[in-house]
């Protein structure tokens, strides 16, 4: 009776602390894994930080003016180009202005 | 062996029979078992209830180390943090929180450099080392530092803040005892002049001195979003360009501009010249640090006006229609108050407001009566501080003594020095239906309706505008004009007042425009300090040459983008260059049938 006992408990000991010392190395390297991949990541942060203020830096509206006239020629809209809804004639009762029924419009042509 | 028959019952005690002188209590009788009795009994029953007590004792605390062995190591919300994840949140938190304008943009962060201090004990070679660091870092002054790398009584010395990577780098590479990075932050600001005067500046301590960054020091130290301004990048930088503009046409000392919402208060530009770059602050002049804004008192001239006619309309002291005498000039005591245009005959109200007579205004003023008038501007804020959130907001120069001549001069805006942003935020009570809303810098939640201060009635309010809106068509205002936003507004000019004394041509030319009048949505304030005339033309300074161009082209260039819907009506029409609406469709549509001809000529 006392010697399975005896046994049980011994191997129980030797399994617990086994695995005791396992799960500590595996913490431990865990750890120092999540300690590198925080400082990874403040470093990406603070490289985020530098980068949202040279975007700033070169979004200076000055310079978009500069590159615009260089690249690109953009003006200011004139109001006349702009336009209310209501100056959208009113759709035909008839029409289908669905996709579909667009498509079936140029089918048909 | 009846040695082991049980004895039932509490207090029994079990005395082995065999081998008399074996046994403790073997000399109490007979070999047979009984009951131990008496004291010993008794003695007995005491230490079994003590070791009890004491066995439970120990289970108790035994389980409670227990339970909280298993609480600490498995359940690991335990109250102390772990080592990584502090560290990692202790360095990406900035000393101080961004600035950003109303659409995102960053007008102010902090960015993170390293300042070279020095502990002078560990430095062998002072003379020596001084040298090499004045050949790294130009400007640095070798004898000053080996001066105080030899104060051997001091562990802490700074050299240089906010280094540069490379010369961090070289000093790094001359490996010279006693000296170390320490990791500072530094605020930059990426728009540099076009922001400084709302924005501020700190010192080297990252300490906020001027404008918002003194206003909000320790809100920014605190906070980690960053904080958001009312302020519109893109307007900001058409306002302080066409300033700039201004300001060379006409050789003028300064100039000052605003745009302001007239519906919540908010400040959507506001630039003052001469600026300076908040990013070198330190050697700056003072003028140029000066924002004329909030800290300048001025005489504003003509653009009073528009609260001496509000104030008559809406204290029914008279109607637009109401006819007043500005044949001859006013004399009253010492004073004779002119016109700039004399009309020669009598103006009614409108045309008082329109024409912009100072002799029809000043009786205007005076049938109001000088308690009601003062009543009324102390109403409308021109006897108080601006509130706004900047540390530069002046008190206006109110005269102590207020008499009836007060109230005559007072009416056409001389008088009473005031800053642009009283003017401002008066002028849009009066445009917006009557309601006055404190300026603010602070962006506002789009739902959030700012409930404002009645100092006029909605009628008053309509009158006025239509007045406004009449300036500008017919009158001074003319070069305000800006197609489709229905501009408005009213011209000023004021002699500077310089000790006690008018300065005959030096004058402030300044100009408060409302759009689009039917439906106020913004005021436009620009102010040229001391303008000459750019065209030859010795007359051609006033406010309706000089500032009235420069908030229509501003109003021009930004009507659009502050989501103001162009209507292009009757008297803009006309203009040259422009295809009215109608004219455009009917091309389009004769497009759309000369391609259908075509096709049809394919078949």
């Amino acid at each position: 009776m006392r010697r399975p006992g005896i046994f049980f408990w011994t191997v129980a000991v030797f399994a617990a602390g086994a695995s005791l010392f396992y799960m500590k190395h595996r913490v431990q390297s865990l750890e120092a894994e999540l300690g590198k991949v925080d400082r990874k990541l403040a470093a990406e942060q603070e490289t985020l930080h530098v980068l949202r203020a040279e975007w700033a830096y070169l979004t200076r509206p000055g310079r978009l003016v500069k590159l615009n006239k260089k690249h690109l020629g953009l003006v200011t809209p004139k109001p006349e180009q702009l336009s209310g809804f209501d100056a959208v004639p009113p759709r035909k009762a008839h029409e289908d202005a669905t996709p579909a029924g667009l498509a079936n419009r140029e089918g048909a042509r | 062996m009846n040695a082991h028959t049980p004895v039932s019952g509490a207090g029994a005690i079990y005395i082995p029979a065999d081998g008399p002188d074996r046994y403790c209590g073997a000399d109490m009788g007979a070999a047979t078992p009984r009951m131990a009795e008496g004291p010993v009994k008794q003695a007995i029953e005491l230490g079994r209830n003590r070791l009890l007590v004491a066995g439970a004792l120990f289970i108790l605390g035994f389980s409670a180390i227990g339970v909280r062995l298993v609480d600490v190591s498995l359940m690991s919300q335990g109250a102390e943090p772990r080592l990584p994840n502090t560290s990692a949140a202790a360095s990406t938190r900035m000393e101080r929180a961004d600035i950003v304008d109303r659409n995102g943009a960053v007008l102010a962060t902090s960015l993170t450099t390293a300042s070279l201090f020095a502990d002078p004990r560990d430095v062998l070679d002072a003379d020596g080392a001084a040298t090499l660091l004045a050949e790294v870092m130009p400007g640095l002054n070798a004898a000053e530092v080996a001066l105080k790398l030899r104060l051997k009584d001091r562990r802490f010395i700074w050299i240089r803040r906010n280094l540069t990577p490379r010369q961090q780098v070289e000093i790094n590479r001359l490996g010279i005892p006693g000296l170390y990075f320490q990791r500072t932050e530094r605020r930059v600001y990426p728009h540099g002049r076009m922001t400084a005067h709302f924005l501020g500046y700190t010192d080297v301590d990252n300490k906020g001195l001027a404008g918002v960054e003194a206003f909000f020091d320790n809100d920014l130290r605190g906070r980690r979003r960053p904080l958001q301004l009312s302020i519109d990048l893109g307007v900001q930088h058409i306002l302080r360009e066409e300033l700039a503009a201004a300001v060379k046409r006409h050789r003028a000392i300064g100039a000052s501009g605003m745009v302001m919402d007239v519906s919540t208060g908010e400040i959507v530009a506001m630039a003052s010249l001469p600026d300076y770059d908040p990013n070198q602050p330190m050697n700056v002049r003072k003028e140029a640090r000066f924002n004329r804004n909030t800290l300048g008192v001025f005489e504003m001239g003509s653009t009073f006006k528009i609260f001496t006619t509000a104030m008559a309309l809406e204290f029914g002291a008279a109607r637009l229609d109401d006819l007043y005498d500005t044949r001859r000039p006013l004399k009253v005591a010492s004073f004779t108050i002119r016109d700039y245009h004399p009309a020669g005959r009598d103006l009614s109200v409108s045309e008082i407001f329109v024409e912009s007579s100072n002799i029809g205004s000043a009786r205007l003023a005076m049938d109001v009566g000088v308690k009601a008038h003062k009543y009324f501007l102390r109403e409308i804020g021109m006897f108080d501080r601006a509130p706004i959130e900047l540390p530069e907001s002046a008190r206006p120069l109110v005269p102590q003594n207020w008499r009836e001549i007060n109230t005559m001069t007072i009416a056409f805006g001389h008088g009473i020095a005031v800053t642009p942003l009283q003017l401002v935020a008066g002028v849009s009570a009066i445009a917006n239906g009557g309601l006055l809303r404190a300026p603010t810098l602070i962006r506002q939640d789009a739902g959030v309706v700012n409930p404002g201060k009645r100092v006029v009635s909605a009628k008053t309010s309509a009158q006025m505008r239509g007045l406004l809106r009449r300036v500008v068509t017919e009158s001074t205002g003319r070069k305000a004009k800006a197609p489709g936003f229905r501009v408005g507004g009213k011209t000023g000019t004021a002699e500077k007042l310089k000790s006690g004394r008018y300065q005959h041509g030096k004058l402030l030319s300044s100009f408060v425009a409302v759009f689009p009048m039917d439906n106020p949505r913004y005021v436009v304030h620009v102010a040229v300090d001391e303008p000459k005339s750019a065209d030859g033309n010795r007359k051609h300074v006033t406010g309706g040459w000089v500032a009235a161009p420069v908030a229509g082209s501003i109003i021009r260039r930004t009507g659009l983008k502050l989501g103001v819907q162009p209507v292009l009506i009757e008297d803009d029409r006309n203009k040259k260059g422009f295809a009215p609406l109608q004219k455009v469709r009917a091309q389009g549509g004769a497009e759309i049938a000369a391609s259908q001809e075509s096709k049809g000529a394919a078949e």
